[in-house]
């Protein structure tokens, strides 16, 4: 009897510790891994100048190259999946900033060229409910240049209280570009899947995996549900390709 | 011979630095060598035994003296039986220097896991590899001499150099260099026959500088090799260097080309 407490034991030793550590398996990463240290000065703020509360998330998010960080949905995932990803959402804040954390990401983590951001959340709404996971705000602490994939790598800075707000509702669509058609010296995109309550923009650049110019846009333009929008861009003089990307640019909270 | 001209090394170094730095006994030969260097991340060869033990690994606490360091500073330790790093901080209080522990996140294949890891006297070094010192503060750097300290080898060392993973164009390993009698370690000539021991053309060491770059130093199938530039007369000239040599006490990238296996280097003992 006393074997099979025994045994008992260590399986819900082992269920806590899987519990504790939310993963199956020790994370391994190889030696030549990036090893970052991130840190916030501090306060660091939420949008309304109040100090953040022990607990709240940092998150770690690799972009593409020449790729402009969108930031956060409401619902906590990537406003632009394509050119971001989330590595992880830390709870990191105590007294008020980032404590000194080391982090070591595998080089299978990342790609060639993306850079990495800290950013930190506002999940109040979670913290204190013990609702849905949900950002409310955002902002980018700091961000590396172009990494390789390995070495070391410091992350920090302090936000103060210049907050994003969380600019995309959830279950909006990813917009589609339908057509093009030239008018003059412009370039007409006709754009499907937006939602009212945001403005579209284009990023362009001379190759797909550099569009380097956000806002390229004559205009931003708002989106429309009931219907497709047109996006204006002029070509460069002399240019003889480009290529854009739809882009969301902020609009109404 | 050799024993000689180590102890000889060994005993110039020590008594050279008595005056400035807290006595340390081990029971048969004691190495003590002096790195210079002003880099904020400094790679630093496990290239001794535990202080007081005859051929075991020393703890991460005992790889370096604290003298010169500061509180702040932080040593980056690989875990190779767990594939993880382990972090410890420099503290100073009253009853001296003390490495302690903090957590790493650790991000692979969409995980993550914080591992607190152990105490530094209970988390053991891998001889013949390396570790990290990194020295945020300029004061720290400023000093620029670190001493790394062990317990002399009585046996050879068989250090693993990782193959390339899928996908990947190098495998990448720390290499902790030996320590010679005098001087700096030369990659061509030395106590290391690398072809022998399997280096292919393509293999390269990578020598992290102090100002985040590194240098590469290429094997063309016999012998290392390192080609630079140097400024004649306004214009840039590529200089060849056949008998490189690296910093003593230091640790390098040894990157396998794909496509080979991993290589075993064999570290002679030194005494």
């Amino acid at each position: 009897m006393r074997g099979m407490f025994a045994v008992f034991r260590y399986v819900l030793q082992g269920v806590a510790m899987l519990a504790f550590s939310g993963t199956l398996f020790a994370v391994t990463v190889g030696e030549n891994a990036l090893l970052l240290e991130m840190s916030s000065d501090g306060p660091d703020c939420y949008a309304d100048g109040t100090q953040v509360a022990n607990g709240e998330y940092y998150a770690l998010v690799a972009v593409a190259p020449g790729a402009t960080f969108a930031g956060f949905a409401a619902d906590g995932t990537l406003v632009d999946a394509i050119n971001s990803r989330v590595l992880a959402k830390l709870p990191l804040a105590r007294d008020g900033h980032c404590p000194k954390t080391s982090v070591a990401v595998d080089e299978n983590a990342l790609h060639a060229g993306e850079r990495v951001a800290l950013v930190l959340l506002d999940t109040r709404a979670t913290l204190r409910s013990g609702a849905a996971f949900r950002v409310d705000g955002w902002a980018e602490i700091s961000s590396s240049p172009a990494i390789a994939s390995y070495g070391f790598r410091s992350l920090s800075g302090t936000s103060g209280s210049e907050m994003v707000q969380s600019a995309v509702p959830e279950n909006t669509p990813q917009p589609r570009i339908l057509g093009i058609r030239l008018e003059g010296e412009e370039m007409v995109l006709t754009v499907a899947d937006t939602v009212n309550v945001l403005d579209y923009n284009l990023e362009s650049g001379v190759t797909p995996t550099r569009l380097d110019v956000s806002g390229s846009a004559v205009e931003p333009v708002a989106g429309n549900t009931q219907r497709a929008i047109e996006l204006r861009v002029r070509m460069d003089e002399g240019a003889n390709c480009g290529f854009f990307r739809v882009i969301r640019d902020g609009g109404a909270q | 011979m050799k024993f000689f001209a180590v102890v000889l090394h060994v005993l110039f170094v020590s008594a050279a630095l008595a005056v400035d730095i807290e006595t340390l006994n081990g029971p048969n030969l004691l190495g003590v060598v002096r790195v210079t260097s002003a880099s904020e991340y400094l790679p630093l060869s496990v290239c001794w035994g535990a202080i007081g033990y005859s051929d075991s690994a020393p703890a991460a606490d005992a790889l370096v003296l604290t003298s010169g360091l500061e509180p702040g500073d932080s040593l980056y330790v690989y875990d190779r039986a767990n594939s993880q790093y382990r972090v410890f901080d420099l503290v100073r209080n009253d009853t001296g220097d003390e490495w302690q522990a903090r957590a790493v996140v650790h991000i692979s294949d969409g995980q993550v896991e914080t591992v607190s890891g152990d105490s530094a006297d209970a988390t053991p070094l891998a001889i013949g590899y390396g570790a990290w010192l990194h020295r945020p503060g300029v004061a720290s750097r400023s000093n620029q001499t670190v001493l790394v300290v062990g317990q002399v080898q009585r046996s050879g060392v068989t250090v693993e150099l990782a193959a390339a993973p899928s996908g990947k164009s190098f495998g990448q390993t720390l290499f902790g260099l030996p320590v010679p009698a005098t001087g700096n370690f030369k990659l061509n000539g030395g106590t290391i026959d690398w072809a022998t021991a399997g280096a292919v053309a393509g293999d390269e060491i990578r020598v992290p500088q102090a100002d985040g770059s590194q240098e590469t130093i290429r094997f063309d199938g016999t012998k290392w090799v390192r080609k630079y530039f140097v400024v004649v007369n306004g214009v840039n000239r590529l200089k060849t260097d056949t008998n490189p040599e690296i910093v003593a006490g230091t640790a390098v990238w040894y990157a396998r080309k794909a496509g080979n296996g991993p290589i075993s280097i064999t570290v002679e003992a030194q005494q």
